[in-house]
């Protein structure tokens, strides 16, 4: 492995992290503020993969698409906090997993009446088609913008909650939920900005890896499973543990899956790269039961 | 004088209906998750054989029975059981995936049901553990690969690298191709049918500097595995070799440009030029406004087959040995061209290069540029005992 494979495939598990980092906000943030687990978080990836096929295609412009589809999660994601998450957040985990298991099914099926089952695409837009110079290494521009848009949204986040009344009830929320309440604040408000900021976070993910896998029914499911990991390794409630932990998860999936076939063979190896990110939470967990950086119970 | 006549009425029409059997037909694939397409496109293709025949299979009134694996071998089991226990289906077709399809054969081949084969051909049910009852009408996964690596060697590659996916048809497919490719390995990698993003194996791909690159991706892995190389720029650098389902109508329009000048082998192409498989690119084009992939041309010719196969046991389906003898006879018109089963009952295929190219209407498809292989047969017959 010479220096600039490592590198090139440094920066494929940082895009990977970063994408997983996006997903991981919403689900972290729902889990520790509102105790509510939303398993329907990977279904939110797949909408916003199919907003911005429609929108690019009814717009004709990438970036009006961008913003319509953004826009029609956040849309889509106030209905549902609205219809299904509120009268979950009273309830026990395992009618907010049942419930919220249904509404995946719910999802893909709708997907598959609406947009059918066959994967529809969508090109890289023209200023980000091809190769750009990285540290004397091609990389493609496209994948490096995922990971700068990933990473502005990060810092974006980071002001929101460390400089913001907003992101001072956001994290008081995650600390001592009960306290929060009792103070006065307009909770329902409240809940409903972290579910939607969290659900367009993960249509943003579901809008930037279109292009490279299309979007299909159901594609968000597999992406949820990492993610869970990637919450519990982290810490829930903790958004500095979702960014730590999608990029631990990203670059060590990443290199699992390049190293363990070079030496263990390729039977054996591909099964251990499979295991690699698991392992990895269960040591995680051995060491940190509640996660790398766990918000304050609340 | 009327009573007598409506007696002797009421006593001859159980005789009527005695002699018209019914077929209890079932249909068992991938209709939902992700490689749903491949079941489909196949119940299209059994859609237009069933039409063509008036929905009498071999002359006798037909009862379908549809059943969904949903892409999961426990699934394909239960479903299969139903079939069997509830359904009480005395052939089944369909079998889009080897892993499903093995899966699913478990309960149906200890039944004693008839099973025709429609895609998938799993290398372990073709030699020791062939079974009078599987019949594989689709191909041996084998096959198309077998000759691929045959014409890889013929253009001279030195280096290769393999990548598939990592369930049994993956195995299957790649190996054969390694197999019968005689330059060297440059590397071989499986990738989980859940994977779609490919951007570590595309950079290891890189760094290993192969001539060319052989894969095994269908359905939306395809899609995906495509766009992800042309935008790595590796689609100028190092041609890409693969079997034919890996780009196909379904798929044309996610691929887009992504996809022209694939080459690709495969043992059937909408422009062989035979009756039979003009008459069924001319019904499917008809009915769905596009051309058929090979999914639906094999599961047409698994109807065709099994109806061919009725028609000479003259609809006694009682008679399995007989039901048996003339499915392996494999009398019919086939959309392939001649069509003989080989001694495990999988088939004997020739098999040819296609270039995915545009038409002057700017439909994509699947140009017919030679024969590679006439008469292939799979490697696994000899250790078949039947």
């Amino acid at each position: 492995m010479t220096t600039p494979i490592l590198l090139e495939q440094g920066f494929n598990g940082l895009q990977l992290g970063m994408i997983l980092f996006l997903m991981a906000v919403g689900v972290t943030l729902v889990f520790g503020i509102m105790d509510t687990i939303n398993l329907s978080h990977g279904s939110l990836l797949m909408f916003g993969g199919y907003f911005i096929v429609g929108a690019v295609e009814l717009t004709g412009s990438y970036g009006l698409g961008l913003v319509l589809a953004l826009f029609a999660t956040a849309l889509l994601s106030v209905i549902v906090e609205i219809l299904v998450m509120r009268p979950l957040y009273r309830r026990g985990h395992l009618d907010q997993v049942l419930a919220t298991f249904g509404l995946i099914l719910f999802f893909n099926e709708l997907a598959v009446m609406i947009w059918g089952r066959a994967p529809l695409y969508l090109s890289v837009p023209a200023f980000l088609d091809g190769p750009i110079d990285l540290f004397g290494l091609a990389y493609p521009a496209y994948r490096f913008a995922i990971t700068a848009v990933a990473a502005a949204v990060g810092s974006g986040l980071y002001l929101l909650i460390g400089r913001t009344r907003t992101g001072m009830l956001i994290r008081a929320g995650a600390d001592k939920r009960v306290v929060v309440e009792m103070m006065g604040v307009n909770i329902t408000r409240l809940y409903t900005l972290i579910f939607a900021l969290g659900s367009v976070l993960a249509g943003l993910a579901g809008i930037m890896v279109v292009p490279l896998v299309s979007v299909q029914p159901a594609m968000g499911d597999p992406i949820l499973i990492t993610t869970l990991v990637v919450v519990i390794i982290g810490g829930i409630g903790s958004i500095r543990g979702a960014l730590v932990g999608g990029l631990l998860v990203g670059v060590l999936d990443t290199f699992g899956r390049i190293l363990f076939p070079v030496y263990f063979g390729t039977g054996t190896g591909s099964a251990l790269a499979n295991m690699t990110i698991y392992i990895l939470m269960a040591a995680v967990l051995l060491w940190r039961p509640r996660g790398l950086f766990p918000a304050t119970a609340g | 004088m009327r009573k007598l006549f409506l007696a002797a009425l009421l006593c001859a029409a159980p005789l009527v209906q005695a002699s018209a059997e019914e077929l209890r037909l079932g249909f068992i694939s991938i209709l939902s998750g992700q490689l749903a397409l491949l079941g489909e496109e196949q119940k299209r293709g059994f859609d237009v054989a069933l039409e063509e025949l008036g929905g009498k299979v071999g002359g006798v009134e037909t009862k379908v029975f549809v059943a969904d694996n949903k892409g999961n071998p426990g699934d394909a089991v239960q479903e299969a059981t139903k079939l069997i226990d509830r359904d009480k289906v005395q052939i089944v077709t369909g079998f889009a995936a080897s892993h499903t399809t093995m899966a699913a054969l478990k309960p149906l081949l200890a039944a004693e049901v008839i099973s025709v084969g429609a895609n998938a051909g799993p290398s372990p049910l073709a030699g020791k553990g062939c079974n009078k009852n599987w019949f594989s009408t689709g191909f041996h996964n084998d096959q198309w690969d077998m000759a691929m690596g045959q014409y890889m060697t013929q253009k001279g590659l030195k280096r290769v690298y393999f990548m598939g996916m990592d369930y049994q048809a993956g195995w299957d497919h790649v190996k054969a191709a390694i197999r019968e490719f005689k330059g060297e390995k440059a590397g071989e990698v499986y990738t989980p049918i859940a994977q779609m993003d490919f951007s570590a194996e595309l950079t290891q791909l890189r760094a290993a500097k192969p001539d060319a690159v052989f894969v095994f991706y269908v359905g939306p892995n395809a899609v995906a595995f495509l766009k992800q190389y042309t935008q790595a720029g590796l689609a100028k650098t190092i041609p890409l070799y693969s079997m034919g389902a890996i780009s196909d109508p379904l798929l044309y329009k996610a691929q887009g440009d992504a996809a022209l000048g694939l080459v690709t082998t495969e043992a059937w192409n909408t422009e062989l030029d035979n009756p039979a498989n003009k008459k069924f690119v001319a019904a499917f084009r008809k009915k769905f406004g596009r051309d058929p992939t090979g999914y639906a041309a094999r599961q047409y010719d698994a109807v065709m087959l099994i109806d061919s196969a009725v028609r000479q046991v003259k609809g006694n389906l009682a008679d399995k040995d007989a039901l048996r003898a003339a499915l392996r006879k494999g009398d019919f018109q086939s959309v392939r061209g001649d069509f003989r089963f080989n001694t495990n009952q999988y088939p004997i295929l020739n098999v040819y290069v296609q270039e995915v190219s545009k038409r002057a209407n700017g439909e994509m498809y699947q140009k017919l540029t030679g024969v590679v292989v006439k008469d292939i047969k799979d490697p696994d017959y000899v250790n078949c005992k039947m």
